[in-house]
């Protein structure tokens, strides 16, 4: 892991993180906002993000890329709060399948399993409501004017399905 | 809306993790998570990073320049930050299992940080916070800001073009840092409200000299004021002001 080394001060940490995650996080930035010079911007203020919120990872309750990806999330939805114009694309981005580690591939594939199964148990309607929030990263409103779903139906889907997803990682039964 | 407050601190979370919140919901979220303290703040935020992982099946490369420019503003951030800002979330409230950890593994960071001899990214040895001061104070365009108010006086040295700043304050009050801190606020004429500029916590003879981290883009400033908040900071403060720093003529 990563994050430790950053959170005791340790730069020679820094090249090794930017390998590591810098393409998770411009995936992240790349498909929330819409311009490059905007994602590029917003990769450099999560890294710093990073540097600065690296002691608060905790690895029994997060991945490492998890940890990252909600750093990188809060950063992103933060700027789209702002005013910034979101790239809306639910496709794949190209490029190389993800991760390249095979302890982390381990790691993510658990927790991925756990999300997967949660999103299993939603219905049709419940799982689309959830990747247009989470993935897409849409305001609920937005959701609600396209999918012709009441605003109170997408908040509850949202909100229980968030947490069935944490009960299923912190190792509730299915 | 509910009147049960979990439901409703559920509710700011899953809005939060998905959406944002405005600053209305930031502070009512504050409360509600003083009122709920077993509520872990970060668990749906991490359950929709897990989801998002789980949903992204192929990345991005990294522009290479991209990737260089970020090496070294981690190398800069790390030799130019001898006292590590603590995040500047909001305090959660300490009996939670998960922000205790937090809060101790960040203070122990800081203590860790501020023991070990500094790397030496730079050419030459490492200059002082205080050398740091100076040079940006000689750089013509620095503009240096001071003022005082009963026994609290401070001056500041910013740069716009590198946005860059240095605050030095003395006679202030010790504060128990997780309850209280000092937070800096940058009066920017094209903002609606202070831009947050950092926390700091006094030293033991009441100074302090620290890097100032401006949370936006800092367009220009009228002045610099210091308050004091509850730990990690405030997103709109209501504090009185300790201290003004104007402009200094010249």
């Amino acid at each position: 892991m990563i994050l430790p080394r950053i959170a005791n001060g340790d730069s020679t940490a820094v090249p090794e993180c930017v390998a590591r995650y810098g393409k998770l996080v411009w995936t992240l930035a790349h498909r929330f906002l819409s311009t490059p010079v905007d994602a590029e911007d917003a990769t450099q203020d999560i890294f710093v993000d990073l540097w600065k919120n690296a002691a608060r990872f905790n690895p029994l309750l997060a991945s490492e890329p998890a940890f990252i990806t909600m750093v990188a999330r809060r950063r992103l939805i933060d700027r789209l709060r702002r005013g910034g114009p979101m790239r809306v694309s639910s496709q794949s981005a190209e490029g190389a399948g993800y991760p390249d580690d095979a302890q982390q591939q381990a790691e993510m594939t658990d927790e991925a399993n756990r999300v997967s199964a949660a999103l299993a148990e939603f219905h049709d309607e419940q799982q689309r409501v959830i990747v247009m929030a989470i993935y897409d990263g849409l305001a609920h409103e937005e959701i609600a004017a396209r999918t012709g779903i009441p605003l109170g139906t997408i908040r509850t889907q949202i909100r229980h399905g968030l947490l069935r997803i944490r009960e299923l990682l912190s190792g509730g039964e299915s | 809306m509910t009147a049960n407050p979990r439901e409703r601190l559920l509710d700011l979370l899953s809005a939060e993790a998905t959406q944002g919140l405005s600053e209305d919901e930031v502070r009512e979220l504050r409360g509600l998570l003083l009122i709920v303290p077993d509520e872990d703040p970060d668990s749906l935020a991490y359950a929709a990073a897990a989801a998002d992982l789980a949903m992204t099946d192929r990345i991005s490369s990294l522009p290479a320049g991209l990737a260089r420019q970020i090496e070294r503003q981690g190398a800069a951030f790390f030799a130019n930050t001898p006292e590590p800002v603590l995040p500047s979330r909001p305090a959660r409230t300490p009996r939670s299992a998960y922000i205790a950890w937090a809060l101790v593994a960040g203070l122990a960071a800081i203590l860790v940080w501020t023991l070990r001899p500094k790397p030496n990214v730079l050419p030459g040895p490492t200059p002082t916070i205080e050398e740091q001061f100076t040079r940006l104070q000689d750089d013509p365009s620095s503009r240096s800001f001071a003022g005082e108010k009963a026994s609290v006086s401070g001056q500041i040295v910013w740069n716009l073009d590198k946005q860059q700043g240095y605050l030095k304050l003395t006679g202030l009050a010790g504060l128990d840092p997780t309850k209280e801190q000092y937070q800096l606020w940058i009066v920017d004429p094209s903002q609606s409200h202070p831009i947050d500029g950092g926390m700091f916590d006094a030293g033991p003879e009441g100074t302090a000299i620290v890097l100032i981290q401006a949370k936006l883009k800092v367009k220009g400033v009228q002045a610099f004021t210091v308050t004091r908040e509850p730990s990690g900071g405030v997103v709109v403060s209501k504090s009185p002001h300790l201290v003004v720093l104007a402009p200094r003529p010249g």
